[in-house]
């Protein structure tokens, strides 16, 4: 079946073809999940909400852009959603940092490290790493989607890749 | 020294290709939620559904109010000819059916009936019963066709003429006849003679009635004999008595009110010409006037209530921040009008449209001025970018401090004197489709109530309010412009007159979706105790 044909069946709520879209792009969606989220457990709710969402709404999918865009917008929008909820008050000195210095040794450093600590950030900054430099958003994009202004989501980057780097570095050098 | 490189390309190169596989369960799980999903959005369907039946029940029996209309008034010739017609055949097919035994057991029936109830035309059943007896397996063509026949005979009869003139003018089914001369009713009655059989059979046998009564007469058999005596009335023609057996049947087997009271009215019309039964008239009339009353069916009912509106669950529709927070419902008014029609004795369907006030309060904040990025979401604030908010007590005092470029640091909190509450006001037009079933009718009546409502949202606004001071902080975006609720009550009537009624009915609404944002946990219902006056036409 092709992926059109995949998408017609779904439209009309078959439940094979729903499982079988779902297994062709749950590790796609379930990476985004874990890289929005603070833990496994809530990228596991994530990537159900965001599946529920593509199924109920996948009569809304024209066949403008591509399927796999659509269904990554919807994915990130559903993680964005429980912080819209939710409010970010956690944050702590937000004042503009000084453009640090953001080079780091080329080492291997595995992913699970990196993800790990990508889900230790606070909740903003997570994201706002996330939409950045890992999906290519502009902080006025950003600033919009998180209803912050374009210097919070500057400094929010910016004091996520300081939090990184130290993490980084910090494993390089257990690890020498 | 190793290789740098920017910290961004480092992560970026790590997730280029990355996938993780999810839990196995997860797949289920969102099946699990396709399927409420798919549950909860029937819901909606279901009750558009019962309003469009119950909307076409309605439409309908308002049709068949103008098209049948209901027999306090003068009923057209048409319906009362097929009424009757079907009733002669019904009691043809009975005499048919019955053995003589049988028909023997049901005329001494008849005969009991009519002497209780004082009937005005006992002689006609007696009369019935020995044809019972005697004829019953003449088929219902022939007896019709002697009946006209003897309408024939009688006509030519200028004395009996007079008779059924008279009798016609007391009689709605002739209405036509009664303008006429005496000698047009003998052409007009001679025409329905070779007129088609269904459609003038029954005006043929309740001439005949007369007919039969006016031989009586002259057969000089007075009505006291007639009363006491079957076998007397056998000594009359076969066609006579044939044709008082489908009149008979007639009384017994309809037990239809209306034409059963024609009939009776009818008869005792007749019966006046002859010896003047003037109670069992005026019995009968009163009897009329009674159903008259009894077929008012619609009702027209201005109320109004206070309504009381609560949650049965924890939570907040304003922000989940709120949920613990203590929650009380306002008493409103809501005020409006009811139209219900009677669709037997006991059941009633009604409708209308009122307007509904609801509102509660939220306690346990703080207010504070501060950009809309940071104030409650479910509200509407318009183009204002700094605005007054609430916030759940203590949130504030954990705020950052200010700082230049965070819009975070612009919080100023109110100082206010520690009782603030936020009020939210909803107003609905509520257009209810409900069932009334009664449970008692006489002067106090009780009747229990179900159905639901369709509420199109009105005006809405959530303020803030501290002692003196209050303000508006906007709309609230999460309300459904149009939503459910389904209706159980019970109603109290305290009866004044026929017309006139006045009902006491507290109501529980429950509403099914007045939250766009599915996320609310908020349950909210209402409880009213409508009263108002219902005036029956």
């Amino acid at each position: 079946m092709t992926l059109e044909e995949l998408i017609i069946q779904c439209k009309k709520q078959d439940a094979q073809a729903q499982a079988a879209l779902y297994k062709q792009y749950a590790s796609i969606l379930f990476s985004i999940c874990l890289k929005y989220s603070p833990n496994y457990a809530e990228a596991q709710d994530n990537l159900q909400d965001a599946f529920i969402t593509i199924f109920k709404r996948i009569e809304q999918f024209k066949g403008k852009g591509s399927f796999e865009g659509w269904i990554k917008r919807i994915t990130v929008n559903t993680a964005l959603q429980k912080y819209r909820k939710q409010k970010l008050f956690e944050i702590s000195d937000e004042g503009q940092l000084e453009e640090a210095d953001t080079e780091v040794e080329d080492t291997g450093v595995p992913l699970d490290f990196l993800l790990k600590i990508i889900q230790e950030l606070p909740d903003r900054y997570r994201l706002v790493f996330n939409l950045y430099v890992l999906d290519g958003y502009s902080h006025k994009e950003i600033g919009e989607m998180l209803q912050i202004s374009d210097g919070t989501s500057k400094s929010n980057l910016a004091r996520a890749r300081m939090i990184l780097k130290t993490k980084v570095e910090g494993y390089q050098n257990d690890n020498k | 020294m190793k290789e740098k490189k920017h910290i961004d390309a480092l992560f970026k190169e790590a997730f280029k290709e990355f996938e993780a596989t999810p839990p196995a369960n997860a797949w289920e799980n969102i099946q699990a939620g396709l399927k409420k999903e798919k549950e909860e959005r029937k819901i909606i369907p279901i009750w558009w559904k019962l309003g469009g039946v119950a909307a076409l029940l309605a439409l309908l029996l308002t049709a068949g109010k103008f098209v049948f209309p209901t027999p306090d008034t003068s009923q057209p010739a048409v319906v009362e000819i097929n009424k009757t017609t079907d009733t002669i055949q019904n009691g043809s097919e009975e005499m048919q059916l019955n053995s003589p035994n049988k028909a023997e057991i049901a005329s001494e029936e008849v005969v009991e009936e009519a002497s209780k109830n004082d009937m005005p035309d006992p002689k006609i059943n007696s009369v019935a019963n020995s044809s019972q007896k005697e004829n019953s397996n003449t088929p219902q063509k022939s007896i019709q066709k002697e009946e006209t026949g003897i309408a024939t005979t009688v006509i030519s009869n200028s004395k009996k003429k007079d008779e059924i003139n008279n009798a016609e003018t007391t009689n709605p089914l002739f209405k036509d006849n009664v303008t006429d001369p005496a000698s047009k009713t003998v052409d007009a009655i001679a025409d329905q003679k070779h007129a088609s059989q269904e459609e003038n059979s029954t005006e043929t046998s309740v001439e005949n009635t007369n007919v039969k009564e006016s031989i009586v007469e002259n057969s000089t058999k007075d009505i006291q004999v007639k009363k006491d005596g079957v076998r007397k009335e056998t000594g009359i023609s076969d066609q006579v008595i044939k044709t008082e057996t489908g009149i008979a049947q007639l009384e017994k087997t309809e037990k239809d009110n209306s034409v059963v009271n024609k009939t009776k009215k009818e008869d005792a019309n007749k019966t006046s010409i002859y010896d003047a039964i003037a109670e069992a008239k005026e019995i009968e009339k009163e009897d009329i006037q009674q159903k008259g009353a009894n077929a008012r069916s619609w009702e027209v009912t201005p109320n109004v209530a206070p309504v009381f509106y609560g949650s049965l669950t924890e939570g907040s529709s304003l922000d989940t921040s709120f949920a613990d927070n203590a929650q009380s419902g306002d008493v409103n008014v809501s005020y409006g009008v009811q139209v219900s029609y009677e669709l037997s004795d006991r059941l009633k369907i009604r409708s209308g449209i009122s307007n509904v006030n609801l509102g509660y309060s939220t306690g346990g904040i703080d207010l504070a001025t501060g950009p809309v990025g940071v104030a409650l979401r479910s509200i509407d604030y318009g183009d204002r970018n700094v605005v007054l908010s609430a916030f759940d007590r203590g949130e504030l005092s954990n705020l950052p401090m200010p700082s230049a470029d965070d819009p975070f640091g612009e919080i100023t909190p109110k100082s206010t004197g520690g009782n603030a509450q936020i009020n939210q006001n909803i107003s609905y037009y509520e257009v209810p489709m409900e069932l009334s079933y009664t449970l008692l009718d006489s002067k106090f009546g009780i009747h229990m109530i179900g159905g639901f409502s369709t509420l199109f949202l009105g005006d809405n606004e959530v303020s803030v309010q501290d002692g003196n001071f209050r303000s508006s902080l906007g709309e609230a975006n999460n309300l459904n412009s149009v939503s459910f609720s389904t209706n159980v009550g019970l109603g109290f009537g305290y009866k004044f007159s026929k017309r006139l009624r006045f009902n006491v009915e507290p109501m529980f609404k429950y509403q099914l979706n007045p939250y766009s944002d599915s996320s609310v946990s908020y349950r909210p219902y209402y409880l009213g105790v409508y009263s108002g006056l219902s005036f029956k036409f």
